[in-house]
């Protein structure tokens, strides 16, 4: 039943400190870099998962409408993805022009397995994540903040390390601090920097950075405002993709992913209708 | 994994908001049903009919006054088809998402489209997919307005006749010999059509007769997609015939073509032909009222 005094149970999100914030007064006037997570974030939401058939039927859908990016999997957590990477591999069905993506969590096997799925590609990016937000950190997983960091900074050394193992791909890394909307601002720029400081990106070789609102729990403008306040305070900034995954449980996806792309946001991760599930 | 679906975010209507503001996505929905249909498919979910920019119901205006500021913003652009998009109640032209306007009007207060499906279907066995449901509102419409009378479940039946089954030219089928080998998915289809009068073989091999119908149909020069197909029997026992709902693309426009036979493969590729004669036929079809065709 619902409460007649729900701050008793709910507490307001708290808002970034960012008085000066220059996002309001932007317009969105070019188009970001979309990259489709149809295949990986909705298909793990769907009742009845794709099967082969469908997957292909869907990649080449997202081919034809323009996608360059696509997340196809998470191959080293499911068998079924990982010969979906191998086929679109192996049968040369992904266009020159056309990236594939995987997500991967940081954890020494499960990497090496997203690279053996990756076996051959000519272009991937490896897309990592693990979980910043303090209610994780101390409750679902028990570790400290140096932990955490140290988390995402051995994976993105065996990543870098494997990448260099296997020239013939062009690579791109991505890391995601997952549930950014309700991490602390300065750790995230924190754990970023850390990530940053292992792959050494540069303006000719950028990373990936992609800031999930995995639960939507605020209103948009609190979106663009973490996002305006990201890109004014990491290092390097132009050594970084800014990429945002919004979610939808407030009904506010879209004008989220908006504002950001107004605060400063380069891509967007979405699919098509707004089908699918977290991270 | 425990599984927690409210949703993305829709990349379609982030794209289209941008579109409708004056910067391309660089993503093409040009033709957004068909991208909507093959989505439906692979994610096994229905898309909202109320959909931003793509949903069944979303260029279909219910109210009469909403209508009339339509029709009347449609007649302002064609004088001033260069002027920025600019009509009551459509942020988008429907023609650039491959779509066309529909109004739906209320035949009296008590039916509209509801009631005219209703009554096809009690009456008449007809189960019109929603979309055919809504352009064949229109047909109705426009009985309604010439007769000036109360509409009767009999004259209902007679326009969707009329508007559908009876579109016999210039194509109609003749007649049609399929075989296929055993073990095999292929079927090979020939198919004779008389032409205005003329009469002419068709011939082609496809997965299933109406895959083969279609290319044999592309190899004689007419290019047709289907974008929605549904059939079902009608009436009982040995009177039961079949009747295929068509969605077709012709020359980059949506048109919908009804069949029936004792034959499913007669009533679909009769249906195939009752949208490519309707597409030809002098008369616009009701349904595609858009700034070209409106009076």
């Amino acid at each position: 039943m619902m409460l007649s005094d729900p701050a008793k149970k709910y507490s307001p999100f708290v808002a970034v400190d960012i008085p000066d914030r220059q996002w309001p007064n932007q317009r969105i006037e070019k188009a970001p870099i979309w990259t489709s997570v149809d295949l990986r974030d909705g298909n793990q939401s769907l009742i009845d998962p794709m099967d082969q058939e469908r997957k292909q039927r869907l990649f080449d859908l997202l081919v034809k409408v323009g996608f360059k990016e696509i997340e196809v999997g998470f191959p080293s957590a499911s068998q079924t993805d990982f010969d979906f990477v191998r086929a679109l591999i192996e049968q040369n069905k992904i266009p020159e022009d056309v990236t594939i993506q995987v997500l991967t969590q940081a954890r020494p096997h499960l990497i090496e397995r997203t690279f053996e799925a990756l076996k051959g590609a000519k272009n991937a990016i490896v897309h990592v994540y693990n979980a910043t937000d303090p209610m994780f950190r101390r409750v679902v997983f028990n570790v400290n903040k140096e932990e955490c960091i140290q988390i995402a900074v051995d994976a993105t050394r065996q990543i870098r390390d494997q990448m260099n193992d296997a020239p013939e791909t062009h690579w791109t890394f991505q890391y995601s601090p997952e549930l950014f909307t309700t991490t602390e601002m300065d750790f995230a720029v924190e754990i970023v920097e850390a990530v940053m400081d292992t792959y050494a990106p540069s303006i000719d070789h950028r990373m990936i950075v992609n800031l999930p609102a995995t639960v939507e729990v605020a209103t948009p403008n609190n979106y663009a405002d973490q996002i305006e306040w990201f890109c004014r305070n990491v290092k390097n900034r132009d050594t970084l993709i800014v990429s945002v995954h919004p979610h939808n449980d407030r009904g506010t996806g879209v004008a989220a992913a908006e504002l950001t792309l107004m605060a400063g946001a380069d891509r967007v991760e979405g699919t098509l209708f707004g089908n699918g599930e977290r991270r | 994994m425990v599984t927690v679906s409210v949703g993305n975010v829709d990349i379609v209507t982030l794209a289209m908001n941008m579109y409708t503001q004056g910067v391309h996505p660089e993503l093409d929905f040009s033709n957004i049903t068909p991208v909507m249909r093959e989505v439906e498919y692979c994610n096994q979910l229905p898309v909202h009919p109320r959909h931003p920019y793509v949903g069944d119901l979303v260029f279909t205006a219910f109210s009469g006054s909403h209508q009339d500021a339509i029709k009347k913003g449609m007649a302002d652009r064609r004088e001033h088809p260069e002027a920025p998009w600019d009509v009551p109640y459509l942020p988008i032209d429907p023609l650039d998402v491959g779509r066309s306007y529909e109004a739906v009007i209320r035949v009296n207060s008590q039916s509209g489209k509801g009631g005219i499906s209703y009554l096809l279907e009690q009456e008449h066995g007809i189960e019109l997919p929603r979309r055919l449901s809504i352009e064949f509102s229109q047909v109705v419409q426009e009985v309604a307005d010439r007769t000036a009378k109360e509409i009767t479940s009999q004259m209902i039946y007679q326009a969707f006749a009329d508007e559908y089954l009876e579109q016999q030219s210039p194509f109609c089928l003749v007649n049609h010999r399929m075989s296929s080998e055993p073990d095999s998915p292929a079927v090979h289809l020939e198919a004779v059509i008389s032409e205005g009068g003329e009469r002419k073989t068709y011939s082609a091999e496809g997965n299933g007769p109406l895959a083969a119908f279609i290319k044999a149909l592309a190899g004689a020069g007419h290019d047709v997609e289907i974008i929605d197909y549904h059939e079902h029997a009608r009436g009982q026992g040995s009177d039961a015939e079949a009747i295929a709902y068509v969605e077709v693309r012709i020359e980059g426009k949506a048109v919908f073509g009804v069949g029936t036979d004792e034959s499913i493969t007669s009533a679909s590729m009769k249906g195939v032909l009752s949208a490519i004669n309707r597409h030809y036929s002098t008369q616009a079809p009701a349904a595609n009222v858009t700034a070209d065709t409106l009076a």
